[in-house]
């Protein structure tokens, strides 16, 4: 990488005649860092995986110099000023770049550090040192990251791959959570999979079923060169999204050398207590494929991880205790400690069982430069992810057990050709992806898992379903079978430590009767093109189609012959257009306007009632939405463009996810079965979003921001029910919903040390008609207020870097903190006790968490000369803090309320008399006395703790801690 | 580079370091008891466990049980359980188990010599005492009425009406004595009766034979029968006898004759219906209980000792049976007896194949029958 630290000239030993540059740097530095980064029409660029540069040169007392050279260091693009100092260059692959400036008396200069991000011209103004002689030597600044942006009328964050590799996350997507406006996946309140991934442009966006299981695709941080998330002010160039933005540029390969890096993290070796079973290799190199052509470059990065227990708790596997329930609960839980203490909490541990895992990606990036103006760059991206999922039920099971493996694939090619007219830069990027998604939830073969090879927890192998061939067998051949799926057995069994007391609440033979698998692909072209001239004004429109072909297979009940698999196998269609335009004052109002038109058609045709055959066939009409959108980005007279306002009014629109098409029968995360009738016709969700902020340089490293939105979302599909025709339960698109809010951003940046704080407060509300379950749904115009995510909460995050991470390259030391406190979700009691009315009055704890990554390198490694190694630890959940982020809804506890278990305990069958120890009902462990002979009292008393037991909290709680070592060998 | 070599150590211990395995899930713990050396209760139902028999190889206890919950029992189980004791498993489990069809009361099981095939008797109802004037006649007691014995064969999963069968009608409850169906009927109360309502132990017990013919007792009469050839033939010259069983070379059987004492006899006016008709009553006393052996065709009867029920030893040396208040031992050819320790209120004898061990049943303190197996000194 170029990145070079700052040197500072008053350490150079070489430059004994230069004044102290430290102390007037703020004025007299070679490059005034005006911390521009104009970011024009407010978002990356589908199409893209360029930004551009503009800006202005001038001598040191502000005269503009014409016929500077301005190069981009590492690639064969330059420019050169025009008569008013200013220029541009277009087509620069987006990440941190260094620009070799250089004029005719006046002292050389490259400048390292600038932030170019995909698809946005970065600003920047240039001061160059008049020389009276020429003499050697060449200044070296590093760029400032920015601290407030005067010219962008965007809420963004930036986080580049080096930051993202330094912060103590497993996954990219958890760095994206130090957004402010971002928390637990929620955009500014919005509901997951309001927001849209772009990977190099290529939209990603898990279009079947992001609301219920996210993007789909997963990049390592080790191939991220920068990410990206604009959570306000969204540009014309986006659709697919109501709240935010995800634009990830991935790495390409140094044109200069072979670069590797090779990193172990474990906790294999940590204490019992810090233990949860995690570990991940990170393998990636890069550099020149001269052979093929000048300039071009490989990357290659893959990850792997193992994992004991994929989702570790902060209590693992415990049980409802005396402090989380209320008094007579408590009083319950005492009497089965006295009566029964041998099946008061029988099973507990650090982790939860029966919820391995393991993780792989693979990337690979060929660039390769196609005559002087032309680049041609193809990538490749493969996931897998699979794991069990822990089901209480089953959790005394040595069997079969719940799993999902999920995986994707992208593979992209695209074409960039730059070129200049005048002092215009133009762009046009053409590219093509293929994106594949799949995902099988099932009951994973226990054979095949026994049999299974793994090292430190990652298996070589993918996970195999029971019953998966017949499950992917032609529909026609399933439905003429009526089959159960092989291998499923219904669930039963006796074998828990509560014997017969505990059936109907624990399984130990069976399986879980769900399979369910999804599989689309898309088929996308995006073409834009763009103009950009040298101050900064831009034109630019473009043009995306997509194909789908999208499957999906449900079966519930699957271990009885007679269930029949919902099956629907259709090809939707969107297509989308855009125009916008950046008109740039000199210092003054940035302008951006902007007009988007998005359309997609179903493609399902399907009967309108499916209770009712004679019922009329749709065949589904095109939906469209057009979008305009304004930005307005103003820096204040007389702050030296210190202190800046923005504005931003839009329209948005997002086609729903595609499952909100189709009849279903398994619920979002609860796998229930509560069939709902899908509604092809549904047309775009909506939304207006407005934006009012206002920014402050507070001296040379304190910025800061506060922001105000408004977002008013329309026409909502959501997993909540009303009733359809024939009075089945459909899924609504009547939800509808505000968020307001407030956040405010604080950004500091000193050498060593970069820090981000974020606080953000906000309150949604929202309605639906009807309920979430079908029991409850109530016909007519009732309409239940619930919230969209969750109508009022704080969150702060806070990320410290130091060191190599806030990227001081010479230090030894590299540490990243992050902090993050939320107060706790609305708890509706008013829902599950019946009422209309949602009550608010009560809510989830506080929640926070403090991570910490640190990084020392001891130097070269021993035996490798151009090797250096970095030990490292990572802590997570340092304060071992037991977060709750769920509660029982009628209890307002973790334990449920004494009627529930009562309710519950009695509902299951009754033994019809004692269990002498030659029955096959008798279990030792509940015959408390060991007399041979399972009394009623007994048997009760096993009951309640099994009911108990059943309300095992676990999953109620955050994550735990845990402690990893491991070492970074990088060359 | 001091800290270098140290950290160096420090990332090769931690490689040297194997992986740990995943977590192993809960394994619940089983229920079980082990073979013991001393007298040991295996069944602890609250219900009646009754009529224990080994199976030919020695390795599992037979039985008549109760105490499954959530299986419909009716009055008795065909159940087995290892010889350790531990978890009892239906027989049949299509006969007796969920979805059968209704309860069974299945009781006395034998298991044939090479573990093919069980007898058992499949119990009917018990009679129900014709409507009486009170003030006329006592009620009369609870009768057994007809049994079924019937031989299946373990592998068996069909019909219980395939399997071969001989109903029995039992003597004491002759229908219809007089002429034209109105009586007068006659009620003859017979020791095997009392027996029955005083211990609620059937007398109806089916032995093998070597070679694969079956003993059973209709309550006064042995009779030898050949499952699937043809009705069965009385041994000649067998009065009063019952609890059959057949010595291990298949040349002697040793059964208890109730004997039937001095006779009462009364007559009854009864009201069936709109109808009063006259029942005759005999009552036998029933004065001691005797262990007698005879050769399958009547030859050679002769009676060893006062006592009912009796088993033979595996090598027919000696024959277990219920003497005074506990389980005791006599030679087969006759000679002093011994009581076996630890068999106080024993019934029922079963010596193991091996002659270790011997099952009996004994009530419990809740006045119902459990099996027990005690060690035999050899």
């Amino acid at each position: 990488m170029m990145r070079g630290s700052r040197r500072a000239p008053a350490s150079c030993p070489d430059r004994p005649d230069r004044p102290d540059r430290q102390a007037g740097s703020s004025h007299t530095a070679a490059v005034l860092i005006a911390i521009a980064f104009l970011i024009v029409p407010d978002g990356s660029l589908h199409a893209q995986t360029t930004g551009s540069i503009v800006g202005v040169v001038r001598d040191d007392a502000g005269v503009p110099l014409a016929e500077a050279s301005i190069r981009l260091s590492g690639f064969e693009l330059t420019a050169i000023s025009d008569s008013t100092g200013r220029f541009v260059i277009a087509s620069i692959p987006a990440g941190e770049r260094s620009l070799r400036v250089e004029r005719i008396g006046f002292r050389p200069l490259d400048l390292t550090g600038i932030v170019v991000s995909l698809g946005r011209p970065t600003s920047i103004e240039i001061a160059l040192e008049p020389l009276p002689v020429a003499v050697p030597g060449v200044e070296v600044e590093a760029l400032r990251v920015r601290l407030v942006e005067p010219d962008v009328s965007a809420t963004r964050e930036v986080l580049m791959g080096r930051e993202i590799r330094a912060l103590p996350v497993d996954r990219s997507a958890d760095a994206i959570e130090l957004a402010p406006g971002v928390s637990g996946g929620h955009f500014r309140g919005g509901r997951v999979g309001q927001e849209v991934h772009v990977v190099d442009g290529l939209e990603v966006k898990n279009q079947l079923e992001a609301s219920a299981h996210g993007p789909g695709l997963e990049l390592p941080p080790g191939a991220l060169e920068e990410v990206e998330i604009v959570t306000g002010g969204i540009g014309a160039m986006y659709g697919s999204a109501l709240s935010g933005v995800v634009s990830w540029v991935t790495r390409r390969g140094s044109t200069e050398r072979w670069e590797g890096r090779t990193a172990l993290l474990t906790d294999q070796w940590a204490p019992e207590s810090l233990f949860r079973g995690f570990s991940g290799l990170s393998v990636s190199a890069g550099g020149p494929l001269r052979f093929l052509a000048p300039r071009a470059t490989f990357y290659v990065d893959l990850l792997g991880q193992g994992l004991a227990d994929s989702d570790p708790r902060a209590r693992g596997l415990g049980c409802i205790e005396q402090a989380d329930a209320t008094p007579d609960v408590a009083a319950l839980i005492a009497s089965v400690e006295a009566r029964t203490p041998a099946l008061s909490c029988p099973y507990s541990g650090p982790t939860l069982p029966h919820q391995q895992g393991d993780k792989r990606i693979a990337f690979a990036r060929l660039d390769v430069p196609a005559g002087a103006t032309a680049a041609l760059t193809f990538s490749f991206l493969d996931n897998r992810l699979q794991r069990l999922l822990y089901t209480p039920s089953f959790k005394y099971s040595n069997g079969a057990q719940l799993g999902q493996r999920s995986g994707g694939s992208m593979v992209s090619a695209g074409v960039d050709i730059g070129g200049r007219t005048g002092d215009r830069a133009r762009h046009i990027s053409l590219r093509v992806g293929h994106v594949r998604l799949d995902r099988y939830l099932g009951v994973i073969d226990p054979a095949s898992l026994a049999g299974r090879g793994t090292v430190a927890g990652f298996g070589l192998s993918g996970y195999e379903f029971l019953g998966e061939d017949a499950v992917h067998a032609p529909i026609e051949r399933q439905l003429a079978e009526a089959a159960a799926v092989p291998g499923y057995g219904a669930p039963g069994g006796i074998d828990s430590p509560f014997g017969p007391a505990g059936a109907d609440l624990f399984f130990t033979s069976g399986t879980p009767d769900v399979a369910n698998w999804t599989r689309s692909h898309a088929l996308s072209a995006d073409l834009v093109a763009e103009f950009i001239d040298v101050g900064g004004g831009l034109l630019r429109a473009g043009a995306s189609g997509r194909y789908y072909q999208v499957e999906s297979y449900e079966r519930t009940l699957a271990h009885l012959a007679g269930s029949l698999p919902a099956y629907a196998r259709f090809h939707p269609a969107s297509v989308a257009a855009f125009v916008e335009g950046r008109l740039a004052g000199d210092e003054e109002l940035t302008l951006n306007l902007g007009l988007r038109f998005e359309a997609f058609r179903s493609g399902v045709r399907f009967q309108q009632d499916r209770s009712d055959f004679q019922s009329p066939i749709i065949d589904p009409d095109w939906q469209m939405a057009l979008m305009p959108r304004l930005g307005i980005a103003l820096p204040l007279p007389g702050t030296d463009r210190r202190t800046a306002v923005r504005l931003s009014y839009g329209h948005v629109a997002q086609a729903p996810d595609f499952r909100f098409f189709l009849d279903t029968a398994i619920g979002d995360s609860i796998r229930r079965a509560v069939r709902r009738q899908g509604n092809p016709a549904i047309a775009f969700e909506r939304g207006r979003t407005f934006e009012a902020a206002l920014s402050h340089l507070a001296g040379p490293h304190v910025g800061l921001t506060l922001t105000g939105f408004r977002k008013e979302l329309q026409d909502l599909a959501s997993g909540n029910v009303q009733i359809g025709p024939g009075g089945l339960p459909q899924y609504s698109v009547n939800d509808f919903g505000t968020v307001t809010g407030v956040e405010l951003s604080v950004r500091g940046r000193w050498d060593r040390l970069s820090t981000r704080i974020g606080w953000v407060v906000q309150k949604a509300t929202g309605a639906s008609s009807g309920s979430d379950v079908d029991t409850t749904v109530t016909v007519g115009s009732d309409v239940t207020e619930r919230p969209l995510a969750f109508d009022q909460r704080h969150a702060i995050d806070v990320a410290i870097l130091y060191g190599e991470a806030a990227g001081d390259r010479a230090s030894r030391w590299s540490a990243a903190l992050t902090a993050r406190a939320a107060s706790g979700y609305p708890l509706d009691r008013g829902a599950a006790a019946g009422d209309t009315v949602l009550s608010t009055d009560a809510y989830l704890p506080w929640t926070h968490t403090v991570d910490l990554r640190l990084a020392w390198s001891p130097g070269r490694l021993p035996g490798c000369g151009g090797c250096s190694w970095r030990l490292v630890a990572d802590a997570r959940n340092l304060l071992g803090r037991e977060n709750v982020i769920a509660l029982q809804a009628e209890s307002g506890r973790l334990a449920p309320s004494a009627g529930t278990i009562s309710a519950v305990a009695s509902a299951l069958p009754q033994p019809i008399g004692p269990i002498p120890a030659e029955s096959p009902l008798y279990r030792a462990t509940v015959d408390a006395n060991r007399d041979g002979l399972i009394s009623l009292e007994e048997f009760d008393a096993a009951r309640l703790a099994a009911v108990l037991d059943r309300f095992d909290p676990s999953l109620m709680l955050g994550s735990a801690r845990s402690v990893r070592l491991g070492f970074e060998v990088s060359f | 580079m001091r800290y270098s070599k140290v950290a160096t150590a420090a990332v090769a211990v931690m490689g040297a370091l194997s992986c740990r395995d995943g977590l192993d899930p809960y394994e619940a713990e089983l229920a079980g008891r082990a073979d013991s050396t001393e007298v040991v209760r295996l069944t602890l139902s609250p219900g009646n466990d009754a009529y224990p028999t080994w199976s030919p190889d020695g390795s599992t206890v037979v039985y008549t049980g109760a105490g499954f919950a959530g299986i419909p029992s009716g009055q008795g189980l065909l159940l087995e359980q290892s010889r350790g004791g531990g978890t009892a498993r239906l027989v049949f489990a299509e006969l007796q188990g969920p979805g059968a069809g209704g309860p069974r009361w299945l009781a006395g099981s034998a298991v044939e010599g090479d573990e093919s095939a069980v007898a058992y008797v499949q119990m009917a109802a018990v009679a129900t005492p014709l409507s009486v004037d009170p003030t006329l006649c006592p009620i009369p007691e609870p009768v057994l009425d007809s049994v079924v014995v019937r031989v299946r064969r373990r592998a068996e999963t069909g019909s219980i009406l395939a399997d071969p069968a001989h109903e029995l009608r039992l003597p004491g409850r002759d229908p219809d004595v007089g002429a034209g169906g109105q009586g007068p009927f006659e009620l003859r109360d017979l020791p095997f009766q009392q027996r029955y309502r005083r211990d609620g132990t059937v007398a109806i017990r089916p032995s093998w034979a070597p070679d694969g013919r079956v003993v059973f007792s209709d309550g006064l009469t042995l009779w030898i029968w050949t499952p699937g050839a043809g009705p069965p033939t009385a041994i000649p010259g067998v009065e009063d006898a019952v609890t059959p069983a057949w010595s291990p070379d298949g040349s002697r059987i040793a059964y208890t004759r109730l004997e039937r004492g001095d006779s009462t006899r009364v007559a009854c006016n009864v009201l069936v219906g709109n109808i009063v008709i006259q029942q005759i009553r005999t009552t036998y006393a029933w004065p001691r209980s005797t262990i007698v052996v005879v050769g399958p065709d009547g030859t050679g009867k002769r009676e060893l000792a006062d006592g009912t029920d009796p088993a033979w030893s595996p090598d027919g040396g000696a024959i277990y049976y219920r003497g005074m208040d506990a389980i005791e031992r006599i030679p087969s050819e006759g000679g002093a007896t011994e009581a076996v320790a630890g068999t106080e209120g024993g019934w029922w004898p079963a010596v193991s194949p091996d002659g270790a061990r011997l099952l009996f049943m004994r009530k419990s303190a809740d006045e119902t029958w459990d099996i027990w197996s005690a060690p035999l000194s050899r």
